[in-house]
């Protein structure tokens, strides 16, 4: 055989495993095992119980373990005690923390919920770059964790009558904003009411924005923390949720809070700005949300087409076959956004909306293919088609993500960029 | 007046003034709300339609079915899945000639469901397995067998049946009978979903006209008048489908079916998106037509399966 031939036949033998562009570093993949040997043998048998009983009682003993091996403080810079590189996030971005997000949500996506808005409670500390809110809060988390008392963040813009307005540019200049924070010596007078604030009932660290100036609006929303026990802070109503059901939503009242100046992050007015770029970061994990539910659907639809002896049958291999290109499809641009860093709108956008498109497609096949068995409660198909619709809506409704794509695709926007060309 | 326009009055008012209100609590299993129903089917004779006058029934051709259940799904598509497994469970038991009791509240399994979906007043399922018929009482199922719930029409009793559950057989339909009453079922069963999401763009059209969102009501905006006048077509294609299907042959009532069953599930999925983060919430009520309208789309062997099977039939 010649060298040519041999060479051939190594080509053809080992296709696709010579370089591929998503090999991880070795520590990431390594804890990416660890968790979904976690999820597996800890979360998985008390999967239907968390969803059965959301509304009763909070996984803490969950988010104590998530603590243990790093899930609340992973992406902590090191010199607030956390665990991640601050040169991670310009290599990287949120790939490493994103792929953790999307082992939890292969066996729940609530949980995977409780720690992805977490994550994005802590985002507007860590990109505003204050370093006193930082050295405040962050360390507080950290050292939190490390004591087995583990504190958890929330992240609340959403308001009763301005849900998609925070999250779009031009709905939030005409936003009925109802938080609005009176500046008094040394602090802040809080009042208003915040909605579907995922981890809201559970959080210590609330990063919460609010106008500053009626008149306005928007322009001067800014960032506080507000903690647990600061009176005139309570929870209202707790939402009970189609799905998603292990992560509580809850209603945030602010009766006269006093919100010390030194809770506030970054500078007054800044919040607009946080906010989005929260929302860019945080929009692509989403994505990986959403793809865990719809890989764990098709892993359950395929155990399902074995059982029944259908695999072999070419129908079968095609509908899979379509599924699972719409996931590895999806797949590669939420990577993408995910490695971006700073954040693209356009990109962000992209991966949130098609990612959970994809896998509302793919969740609503693989029950109508189970038929009977597709339906039935306690199957975890049924739960991955409850859970998966959501990420369509929170973070921006897919609308709002067309709306953001179309605000900062070159070429599509006003700043007469010229169109993108590949 | 004649007894059709009778009847759909009687189901419209019942509708507005009853079922909408009972719905949420039929859905938790309120025994009080099926029972509530169950009286008044007995009053407007309602749970004999199906049946031939001469039977004692009251002999609804099948328009007049699919218009009945699309009312009734509207506002509970759980009571008018249990009232169609009742309506199925009748008609085999009239093609084997068996005397249908008028008292008696039947559920079937293997026309609709693999599984037996009954409102919780059953007295009898009829199962169909490859066209052996047999007679399984209430309480046989209540004792014997596995009881499982499913995403969608809850309220309704759901049992797999077991080797352990007593069947009295009643007879056997041939092939050409069995499939028609399967496919008359089927098409049935997409009126309920016709309903369900008519009520759901009713829902989200409300919704359109109150919410605001960037300093107009949302209705004013292009993507949402967009995405309503997709809903709207959606059901009036579905609606259309289903009706004449009824008057069709089984392969039209099986495309029917199927296309039905996918466009109202996309309707819901809609639905649920206009509403945003309130319509994913269980106060309000889209929430459970999208359970509902997905359930009803996989029921049996799913769309997918079903517009497979209409062609391969046909090659046999």
């Amino acid at each position: 055989m010649s060298l040519r031939d041999k060479l051939l036949n190594f080509l053809y033998t080992h296709r696709g495993f010579i370089k591929d562009p998503c090999r991880l570093p070795r520590h990431v993949e390594k804890k990416r095992q660890e968790v979904r040997h976690w999820a597996e043998e800890e979360i998985l048998p008390v999967v239907e119980e968390l969803d059965r009983r959301a509304k009763e009682e909070f996984p803490w003993e969950i988010v104590r373990k998530g603590a243990e091996i790093g899930l609340l403080t992973d992406l902590i810079p090191r010199t607030f005690g956390g665990g991640g590189r601050l040169l991670d996030f310009f290599r990287h971005g949120t790939l490493h923390g994103a792929l953790i997000i999307e082992e939890l949500s292969k066996v729940c996506p609530g949980v995977a919920v409780i720690f992805g808005a977490h994550m994005l409670g802590l985002l507007p500390i860590l990109l505003s770059m204050d370093f006193k809110a930082g050295r405040r809060f962050l360390s507080r988390v950290t050292d939190a964790a490390r004591s087995g008392k583990p504190e958890l963040c929330a992240f609340a813009i959403t308001e009763p009558a301005a849900g998609s307005d925070a999250e779009d540019t031009h709905g939030a200049r005409r936003a009925k904003l109802l938080t609005y924070a009176k500046k008094k010596d040394g602090y802040y007078v809080l009042n208003g009411r915040k909605c579907f604030i995922s981890n809201g009932s559970v959080a210590s660290i609330i990063t919460v924005f609010a106008a500053t100036d009626k008149e306005k609006g928007i322009d001067s929303w800014t960032c506080f923390v507000v903690e647990r026990g600061m009176k005139g802070f309570s929870v209202g109503r707790i939402e009970d949720k189609m799905g998603q059901r292990a992560s509580p939503a809850a209603e945030l009242i602010f009766e006269d809070v006093k919100v010390p100046s030194a809770n506030r992050v970054g500078r007054e007015g800044e919040g607009w700005k946080l906010n989005l770029l929260t929302l860019d970061t945080s929009r692509p994990p989403v994505g990986f949300i959403a793809l865990g539910a719809a890989q764990h659907a098709v892993r359950k639809g395929l155990e399902y087409a074995e059982k029944e002896g259908l695999l072999r049958d070419r129908h079968v291999q095609h509908i899979f076959a379509d599924m699972l290109m719409k996931i590895e499809a999806a797949r590669t641009v939420v990577w993408r956004a995910c490695s971006t860093f700073p954040p693209v709108s356009w990109l962000s956008a992209t991966a949130k909306c098609f990612a959970s498109d994809v896998a509302m497609d793919v969740c609503s096949r693989v029950v109508d293919f189970m038929g009977d068995e597709g339906v039935k409660v306690g199957n975890e198909v049924e739960k991955a088609f409850r859970d998966v619709k959501l990420t369509q809506i929170y973070e921006g409704t897919n609308q709002i993500q067309r709306l953001s794509f179309a605000e900062d695709y070159p070429g599509l926007n006003r700043k007469n960029k010229p169109f993108r060309v590949f | 007046m004649n007894l059709y326009q009778q009847i759909a009055g009687a189901v419209e008012s019942f509708v507005k003034r009853e079922l909408t209100e009972l719905s949420a609590d039929m859905e938790k299993g309120d025994v009080d709300a099926w029972e509530r129903c169950r009286k008044w089917l007995h009053e407007t004779v309602l749970h004999l339609a199906p049946l031939s006058e001469e039977h004692g029934g009251v002999g609804l051709g099948e328009q007049e079915l699919c218009g009945v259940l699309l009312e009734l799904g509207k506002a509970s598509a759980s009571f008018a899945v249990a009232l169609l497994s009742h309506y199925a469970g009748i008609y085999v038991l009239q093609s084997l000639n068996v005397t249908v009791d008028r008292n008696m509240f039947y559920a079937s399994a293997g026309l609709l469901s693999h599984h037996v979906i009954a409102a919780p007043f059953i007295h009898n399922a009829v199962v169909v397995e490859a066209g052996r018929v047999e007679l399984v009482t209430g309480d046989q199922l209540r004792e014997r067998s596995n009881q499982v719930a499913l995403l969608g029409l809850q309220g309704c009793s759901v049992f797999v049946t077991t080797s352990d559950v007593h069947a009295k057989e009643l007879g056997e339909l041939n092939l050409h009978e069995q499939k028609h009453i399967y496919a008359r079922v089927q098409n049935l069963l997409a009126a309920v979903a016709v309903g369900n999401a008519m009520d759901a763009l009713r829902i989200a059209e409300g919704y359109a006209n109150e919410r605001y969102q960037g300093g107009d009501v949302i209705i004013r905006h292009g993507i949402v008048q967009e995405i309503l006048g997709r809903m709207k077509a959606k059901v009036l294609l579905s609606e259309a489908g289903v009706l004449k299907a009824a008057a069709g042959g089984t392969e039209d009532k099986l495309m029917a079916r199927a296309l039905a069953a996918v466009l109202c599930e996309e309707v819901c999925v809609d639905a649920v998106q206009l509403l945003g983060g309130y319509g994913y919430m269980k106060d309000y009520v889209v929430e459970r037509k999208l359970r509902d309208a997905k359930t009803i789309a996989a029921l049996d062997r799913g769309s997918t399966a079903l517009f497979k099977q209409v062609i391969e039939e046909k090659l046999l």
